[in-house]
C-alpha cells in the first residue's frame, strides 16, 4: 500500500505537472505541497496583495475625482446625453456634498469623506479612468474579481495563488476577511472556478472562531490524526481508480492544510496581541461599531501578510444602511461607509510602511463601478460603469499621482480608458507574473485571468 | 547523477569543445565591443531609438523599430549587422560618422557570434533549474534548508540569484542551518529572517552576501557586529530592522550602511538619534515609528470639525 506521503507526492505531481508547466521549476513540482512558492516570471515588486473591496460602488465625484463643474451647474438638467441607468429615474446634476482638500507634497485631491486616506496621498496612485463591463452589481462584481461578467470563473486571488503559491505553509494562500456584507453575486466572487480547489478564497470572520470548521471535534489530536489517515487511505483508493482525479487531490491537500491551520489560525487572527497604540491607530476603540470591525479586518490583514499569505481581500460591513450603493440618501450612506473604512485603511498603510512591508504589499481600493454625477431622484446616485476611480498603494506603485480622466462632469472616461483586465494585468505584473503566460487549460483552451486583453501601464510603477 | 551529467555537458558547451572549436559567447566576445562603441547612446544614460544594448536581453529586444535587432544564425538578416556595415555617409550607419567605430575584425567577430546562434552562456546558465546551477554542496544546502521548512528558490525565472525565506525553520537559526545558508550566501539576492534569532551570523558571514539587495531582519536578534558586516554590502538597497533592538556597536555602524531604504522603527533608537542619522545619510530614506500623535489629530478633527464623521448628530442638509 502507498504511504500517505508517497501518495501526496504522487498527487502533487499529478495535477501540478499539467497545471503549472512553464510557471514553476521541475524540482518544485516534486514538492508535496501545491501551494509551495513558485518562481515568478520576473523579479516581483509585490509579494502580497490586500484588496480593499468597496462593495456597491463608491461615487467617484464624491471621493477621488473632484468636478467643480458639477457645483456650477448644480440642479440643472444635464447638457450631455444621459444613457439609460438601472433605475432610469435620472434627475438633475448633483454637486458633491463634500469638500475636496489637497494633500501631501503631491497635492492629490481627496474629499472630506477620507481625511485619513488623504493623509496618505503621497502613497496613492489614483486611477480615474476605470470602466466596468456591466452596470449591474452581480455581473460587475464577477468581472472585478474574475475578469468575466458571468459567474464561475476563478477569482484574481485564486489566480495569484495558482501562479505563485504562498509563503506560509500553514495558512491558505487566498484569504477573504469577511466583514459580513455578502457581495451581490454571492461569495462565489472569491471562488477558485475551474482552478484546483486549493486556490479558492478561505473566508475568515472577525469574531472567534474566525473559521468554524478548523475547530477539531475530536477529544484528542491523535484521534483526529487517525481519522484523517483513514480518510487519506480511502481517498487514495478512489484516486487510484479514477483517471482524472484533480478534485480528489485538491480535497486531500485541503484536509492537510486545514489540519495545519488549526495551529496557526487562532494565533494569527488574535489581534489582542497587538500593542495598545497599534489598536488605537487602526480604530479598534472607535465610537462607530463598523469602524471597529473594519479595523479588526485591516489589522488581521497585516498579520496574515506578515506571515506570508499571498492575497487578502476585505469585504465591508453591513449596518452602514447599505453597501456603497446610495441610490438614495447619498450623504448618510457614503458618510457611514467612509467612516467605517477611512481610519483603518490609513492605519494599515502607515503601519505597513513603518514595518517595511508596504514596499512588497500592493493595496488596491476599488468598487465594481462608480456612480452617476446626476441624481437618482433627488438625493441619490445611480450606477455608473462608464467612468470611476480606484487607487493603489505600495507594492511598487508610484505614489502621489493620478492617471486617466473623466469628462468635466465625471460621467465618461475621456483619457486612458481602462477596464478590469488592465487592473488585473498590472496587479499580476507587479507580482512578477506575465499575465499572458499565466494560463490554465480549461474547456479546450488556455484560459487567462485577462482573457486576450490587459495593458501594462509603466507610468504606475515606482 | 543526471544533474551531474547535465552540468558536465553544460561546462563542455561553454569551454573549448573536444574539436577545439571556438564557442562564441555574448559575455566573452560581444558585450565588451558593445560597451566600447554603443552603450553611451544605447544604455542607461541615453536610449536613442529606444534601443539599449547594455544587457543580452536588451540587445535581443527591438527598440522603436519592430524588427528583431539580431536574427540568430543569420548575420546578413540581422539589422544590427546592417547598421554596422552601412557606409558612414548613410544617416542610419552605426556608430554614426565621426564616432569611434569597431574594426573590421571586431565586426567579423560579432557576425560570427550571430552566425553561431547569438547565445549567452550566462543567460543559458540562468535559465537552468536551480539544481543544475548549483554545485552539489550548494544543492544539498538547498535541500537541507527546504527540508527544515525554509523557502529557497530563484528570484525570477531566468537568473542565478536566490530568494530565501528562513522563517519556516523556526525562531532560531542554528549553527548547522547557518552553515547551509553560508553555502548559498554569494547568490542570495533577497532574504527574510524576520522574527528569528540570527545571532549565529557574524560580520564576516554577513560580508559574504555580495549580491544581497533586500534583507528583512525585522523583530530579529542579530550579532553585535552584524551591521558592520552589512555595511560592506554595496548592493544592499533595502534593510528592514523594524522592532530589532540595536545595541551600541550596531547603532554606531548604521552610519556606514549604503542602503536606499532603512527601516528603524521600534529599534530603541531615540528621535534625536534618528534625526542625526537622517543628516548623516542624506541619500537614504529612513523610516521611523508612526507619528501616532499626528494621526490621532486627524481623527479628532474629522470627528469635531468635518461634516463627514458625525453620524450621531444632525445630518448636513442635501445640497
Amino acid at each position: 500500500m502507498t504511504s500517505r506521503r508517497e501518495f501526496l507526492q504522487k498527487s502533487a505531481m499529478g495535477f501540478g505537472t499539467l497545471a503549472l508547466s512553464g510557471v514553476m521549476e521541475q524540482e518544485l513540482l516534486a514538492s508535496p505541497m501545491p501551494l509551495y512558492p513558485k518562481v515568478p516570471h520576473f523579479a516581483p515588486r509585490a509579494k502580497h496583495v490586500i484588496f480593499l473591496y468597496m462593495d456597491g460602488g463608491v461615487s467617484q465625484v464624491d471621493s477621488f475625482d473632484p468636478k467643480p463643474q458639477l457645483a456650477k451647474e448644480h440642479g440643472q438638467a444635464p447638457k450631455f446625453t444621459v444613457d439609460a441607468t438601472v433605475f432610469n429615474n435620472n434627475g438633475n446634476l448633483l454637486k458633491s456634498p463634500w469638500e475636496f482638500n489637497r494633500y501631501g507634497e503631491s497635492g492629490l485631491p481627496v474629499s472630506d469623506l477620507f481625511p485619513h486616506i488623504g493623509s496618505c496621498a503621497d502613497d496613492l496612485c489614483v486611477v480615474r479612468s476605470m470602466t466596468a463591463f456591466s452596470p449591474n452589481h452581480p455581473n460587475a462584481n464577477y468581472a472585478l474579481h474574475s475578469g468575466h461578467v458571468l459567474s464561475g470563473r476563478p477569482s484574481m486571488g485564486a489566480w495569484v495563488s495558482y501562479g505563485l503559491g504562498t509563503l506560509s505553509q500553514n495558512l491558505p494562500s487566498y484569504v477573504v476577511i469577511h466583514g459580513g456584507q455578502v457581495p451581490s453575486g454571492g461569495m462565489q466572487c472569491f471562488g477558485n472556478g475551474f482552478l484546483p480547489a486549493n486556490h479558492g478564497g478561505s473566508v475568515f470572520l472577525t469574531d472567534h472562531p474566525v473559521l468554524n470548521n478548523t475547530t477539531p471535534q475530536e477529544d484528542t489530536a491523535a484521534m483526529q490524526r487517525r481519522k484523517l489517515e483513514f480518510l487519506y487511505e480511502m481517498d487514495g483508493d478512489l484516486e487510484a481508480r479514477l483517471s482524472h482525479a484533480e478534485a480528489i487531490e485538491s480535497a486531500i491537500q485541503n484536509y492537510e492544510l486545514a489540519f495545519r491551520m488549526q495551529m496557526e489560525v487562532p494565533e494569527v487572527t488574535d489581534i489582542s496581541q497587538e500593542s495598545a497604540a497599534t489598536k488605537k491607530l487602526y480604530g479598534i476603540d472607535a465610537p462607530y461599531e463598523n469602524t471597529r470591525t473594519y479595523a479588526a479586518q485591516c489589522l488581521m490583514a497585516r498579520r496574515l501578510v506578515e506571515r506570508g499569505v499571498r492575497f487578502v481581500e476585505l469585504t465591508i460591513n453591513p449596518g452602514n444602511g447599505d453597501r456603497w450603493d446610495q441610490h438614495t440618501n447619498l450623504i448618510d450612506g457614503h458618510q457611514k461607509n467612509a467612516m467605517a473604512v477611512d481610519q483603518p485603511i490609513a492605519a494599515l498603510i502607515k503601519d505597513l510602511k513603518a514595518r517595511g512591508m508596504l514596499d512588497d504589499t500592493l493595496l488596491v481600493f476599488s468598487g465594481e463601478f462608480g456612480r452617476t454625477p446626476f441624481a437618482q431622484g433627488t438625493n441619490g446616485r445611480d450606477h455608473n460603469p462608464q467612468g470611476f476611480s480606484m487607487w493603489m498603494a505600495g507594492g511598487g506603485i508610484k505614489g502621489g499621482m493620478t492617471y486617466g480622466a473623466t469628462d468635466e462632469y465625471g460621467y465618461r472616461v475621456i483619457e486612458n480608458k481602462l477596464t478590469v483586465h488592465d487592473l488585473h494585468a498590472n496587479m499580476l505584473h507587479l507580482m512578477g507574473i506575465d499575465h499572458t503566460r499565466l494560463t490554465y487549460r480549461y474547456s479546450g483552451r488556455d484560459v487567462r485571468l485577462t482573457d486576450v486583453h490587459g495593458e501594462i501601464i509603466p507610468e504606475w510603477f515606482a | 547523477m543526471i544533474r551531474a551529467a547535465l552540468s558536465l555537458a553544460f561546462a563542455a558547451s561553454i569551454a573549448l569543445g573536444e574539436s577545439e572549436e571556438i564557442i562564441y559567447d555574448y559575455d566573452m566576445h560581444v558585450a565588451p565591443l558593445l560597451e566600447r562603441y554603443c552603450v553611451d547612446c544605447h544604455g542607461p544614460n541615453k536610449q536613442k531609438s529606444k534601443f539599449r544594448v547594455d544587457a543580452f536581453d536588451r540587445l535581443m529586444t527591438p527598440g522603436s523599430s519592430d524588427e528583431m535587432p539580431v536574427v540568430p544564425y543569420a548575420p546578413m538578416e540581422s539589422p544590427l549587422m546592417e547598421y554596422l556595415l552601412m557606409p558612414k555617409s548613410d544617416e542610419y550607419a552605426m556608430p554614426p560618422e565621426g564616432e569611434p567605430t569597431p574594426t573590421a575584425e571586431e565586426i567579423v567577430l560579432i557576425s560570427q557570434w550571430i552566425y553561431h546562434g547569438a547565445t549567452s552562456s550566462e543567460i543559458a546558465r540562468a535559465k537552468l533549474p536551480l539544481s543544475d546551477q548549483l554545485a552539489d554542496s550548494g544543492w544539498s544546502a538547498v535541500e537541507n534548508l527546504r527540508a527544515r521548512g525554509a523557502i529557497v528558490h530563484k528570484v525570477e525565472a531566468v537568473t542565478t540569484g536566490l530568494f530565501v525565506d528562513l522563517r519556516g525553520i523556526g525562531s532560531m537559526l542554528s549553527p548547522t542551518n547557518a552553515d547551509h545558508l553560508m553555502q548559498l550566501a554569494p547568490r542570495i539576492v533577497e532574504m527574510n529572517l524576520s522574527g528569528m534569532n540570527a545571532g549565529a551570523l557574524s560580520a564576516t558571514d554577513w560580508s559574504q552576501f555580495g549580491r544581497l539587495q533586500r534583507l528583512n531582519l525585522s523583530r530579529a536578534q542579530i550579532a553585535a557586529d552584524a551591521i558592520a558586516g552589512l555595511s560592506r554590502l554595496t548592493e544592499l538597497a533595502h534593510l528592514n530592522l523594524y522592532g530589532t533592538t540595536l545595541d551600541e556597536p550596531n547603532r554606531l555602524a548604521l552610519t556606514q550602511l549604503k542602503t536606499n531604504r532603512l527601516y528603524l522603527g521600534s529599534t530603541g533608537l531615540t528621535g534625536s538619534q534618528i534625526d542625526d542619522l537622517i543628516k548623516t545619510l542624506p541619500d537614504t530614506q529612513i523610516y521611523a515609528d508612526i507619528d501616532h500623535q499626528g494621526f490621532h489629530q486627524i481623527t479628532i478633527e474629522a470627528r469635531n470639525n468635518s461634516t463627514t464623521f458625525r453620524p450621531d448628530e444632525p445630518k448636513p442638509t442635501a445640497p
